[in-house]
C-alpha cells in the first residue's frame, strides 16, 4: 500500500508519494498551475481526485481528474441559484459522500454555502437548508470570508452529517442535509456581546472520528473542544498544556478516538505558532492533557499553518502531515517529522489519502 | 457538464460556433476572441475562438469559459477586462452595445493579484 499527499497552494497543486514506509517521497507538479487550491482530496471510493480551485479573477470552481493529476476537468455547473441574490467567492472543501452514496459528494463554500454533488462532480446542486437558514442574517465573516469549510458525515449514518462555517458556526443534519441544527452549545465567540450564543462561533475546522461518530473534535477561534454526544454540548480542552488556545488545524489518529493534534498560534492578533517554534501538540487522553510532539520540526520559527494545512492518513501507523504557508511539507510517519518539501508556494491544505 | 482542460494551451485552432447564427435576422457577425493561457487551458487549450454574434456578451457567453467571465447574476466578473478591438469595452457603450463590424475581442485579465 502507497501513500499519497495531495498539498493545496496558493499556486496550483502538488502530489508527494511514498510507499508504506513513507521514508521517500516523490514531489511532483504543480498541476493546475494559475489556480489557488483550498483544498484536494481522493474519493476513495473510485480514486478521482477533486480540487476546489479558485483564482481572483475568474472565481470558483471544482475540478477533477480521473488519471491522478496529469489533466483536469471542470465542472460548468457550479453556481448558485440566481434568485439567492448571492454569488459564490471561493470553493472551500470537497468532501466524498456516504459510502452507500458512490456518485454523490459534497463542496463547501463562501459565502457559507454548501453543494451537493450525485454524479460524480459533474452537476451540483445548492443546498436550500443551509442557503435559505433561517440564521443566516447573524451569519459573519471571518477573515477568510464567510466559509463553508468543514464537512463531516457519520459514516454508521447517511443522513447524519455535520457542517462548520466561520463565523456561523457548527450545524448538524439529521435528515441527510434537509434542514439544520446549530450545533454550539458551550462553545465561545469572545469576539460577540453574548459570550455563548446559539450560534456565530468562529469554528475554524471540525473532524468527526470516524470509529467513533458520536465524538466531534474543533480548533475554535476561542478555543480547542471535543464532543461526545454528536455536537449537543462541547467540552473545552486547551487548559491542560497548550500554550494557546488560538489555531487553526486539526487532525485526528483514525485508529485511535483520544488522540488529536493541533498547531496553536500565538492568538488571533499574531497569527504565528506559538513560543517561536513549530509546534505540533498531540493529546492521547481525548484532550485531557496534550504533549508537544515536534521532534524533527524547526525550533526557531514564525510560521502558519492554516486550518487545511493538518492531515493524516489511514495507514499503520497513522502518518501525520503538515504543510506551512512558508511552503514546506513535513511528514511524521514512525520516526519523527521530516521535511519532505520546502520552498513550494504558501501551502493552503494539505490531504493525505 | 465538464469542460476538459489541459495545463497549458496547446493549438490555436478557431472553433466557430454557427448554431448561434439563427438568432440575427441581419445575418452573422464574425469575430475573433482571444483568451489569456489560463483560460485557454480552461477552454480544451484553446486560445482562440471564432464566434458570430452581434454583442461582446453574446460572444462571451457562447465561449466554453463563459462561467469563468460572468457570475451567476451574469455580471461580468470585476477584474476581467474586454477590449474590443483595442478599445475597452466600457468606452464603447458596454458589453451589450452593437460590434458593428468589430473585428478581435481580446479577453485580459486586469493587472492586480500576487
Amino acid at each position: 500500500m502507497s501513500a499519497v499527499l495531495l498539498a493545496g497552494t496558493r499556486k496550483g497543486l502538488f502530489l508527494a508519494r511514498a510507499d508504506a514506509s513513507r521514508e521517500r517521497w516523490d514531489v511532483e507538479g504543480p498541476y493546475l498551475t494559475g489556480w489557488e487550491i483550498y483544498h484536494a482530496t481522493i474519493d476513495p471510493r473510485d480514486g478521482v481526485l477533486y480540487a476546489a480551485a479558485n483564482n481572483f479573477v475568474y472565481g470558483a470552481t471544482v475540478q477533477r481528474s480521473t488519471d491522478e493529476g496529469r489533466t483536469w476537468e471542470r465542472s460548468e455547473s457550479l453556481g448558485l441559484p440566481e434568485e439567492s441574490g448571492l454569488t459564490l467567492a471561493r470553493a472551500w472543501h470537497v468532501e466524498p459522500g456516504h459510502e452507500s452514496e458512490p456518485s454523490t459528494l459534497w463542496l463547501g463554500g463562501d459565502p457559507g454555502v454548501l453543494f451537493r454533488s450525485d454524479d460524480g462532480g459533474v452537476n451540483w446542486e445548492a443546498n436550500r437548508g443551509i442557503l435559505e437558514h433561517p440564521s443566516r442574517d447573524r451569519w459573519n465573516p471571518g477573515a477568510g470570508g464567510l466559509c463553508c469549510h468543514s464537512i463531516q458525515l457519520d459514516p454508521r449514518d447517511a443522513s447524519t452529517m455535520y457542517v462548520g462555517i466561520s463565523a456561523a458556526g457548527v450545524f448538524r443534519s439529521e435528515d441527510a442535509g434537509e434542514t439544520w441544527t446549530p450545533a454550539n452549545s458551550g462553545t465561545a465567540a469572545d469576539f460577540l456581546p453574548e459570550p455563548y450564543p446559539e450560534l456565530g462561533q468562529c469554528v475554524h475546522k471540525l473532524l468527526l472520528h470516524p470509529k467513533r461518530p458520536e465524538r466531534l473534535w474543533q480548533q475554535n477561534h476561542c478555543g480547542v473542544y471535543r464532543s461526545d454526544d454528536r455536537g449537543e454540548s462541547w467540552e473545552r480542552l486547551d487548559g491542560n498544556g497548550l500554550p494557546s488556545d488560538f489555531g487553526f488545524a486539526l487532525a485526528l489518529d483514525p485508529t485511535d478516538p483520544d488522540v488529536a493534534y493541533v498547531v496553536p498560534e500565538e492568538g488571533s492578533e499574531n497569527r504565528v505558532t506559538s513560543d517561536g517554534r513549530l509546534g505540533v501538540y498531540r493529546t492521547g487522553d481525548a484532550g485531557r492533557s496534550w504533549q508537544l510532539a515536534s521532534d524533527g520540526l524547526p525550533e526557531r520559527a514564525w510560521v502558519a499553518v492554516l486550518r487545511e494545512g493538518l492531515s493524516s492518513d489511514r495507514l499503520d501507523p497513522p502518518g501525520v502531515y503538515l504543510g506551512t504557508q512558508s511552503g514546506s511539507l513535513f511528514a511524521r510517519a514512525r520516526d519523527g517529522w521530516k521535511e519532505i518539501a520546502s520552498q513550494l508556494p504558501p501551502v493552503l491544505s494539505v490531504e493525505a489519502a | 457538464m465538464y469542460i476538459s482542460g489541459r495545463p497549458r494551451t496547446q493549438h490555436r485552432a478557431a472553433w466557430r460556433l454557427s448554431d448561434a447564427l439563427d438568432d440575427y435576422p441581419d445575418g452573422p457577425l464574425v469575430v475573433t476572441i482571444l483568451l489569456p493561457s489560463l483560460l485557454a487551458a480552461q477552454a480544451g487549450g484553446r486560445g482562440r475562438f471564432e464566434v458570430d454574434a452581434e454583442t461582446a456578451a453574446d460572444a462571451l457567453q457562447l465561449l466554453p469559459v463563459a462561467a469563468l467571465l460572468f457570475d451567476e447574476s451574469k455580471a461580468l466578473r470585476p477584474l476581467v477586462n474586454v477590449y474590443v478591438d483595442g478599445v475597452d469595452v466600457r468606452a464603447r457603450g458596454g458589453l451589450g452595445a452593437p460590434l458593428e463590424g468589430a473585428e478581435m475581442i481580446r479577453v485580459v485579465a486586469a493587472v492586480a493579484g500576487g
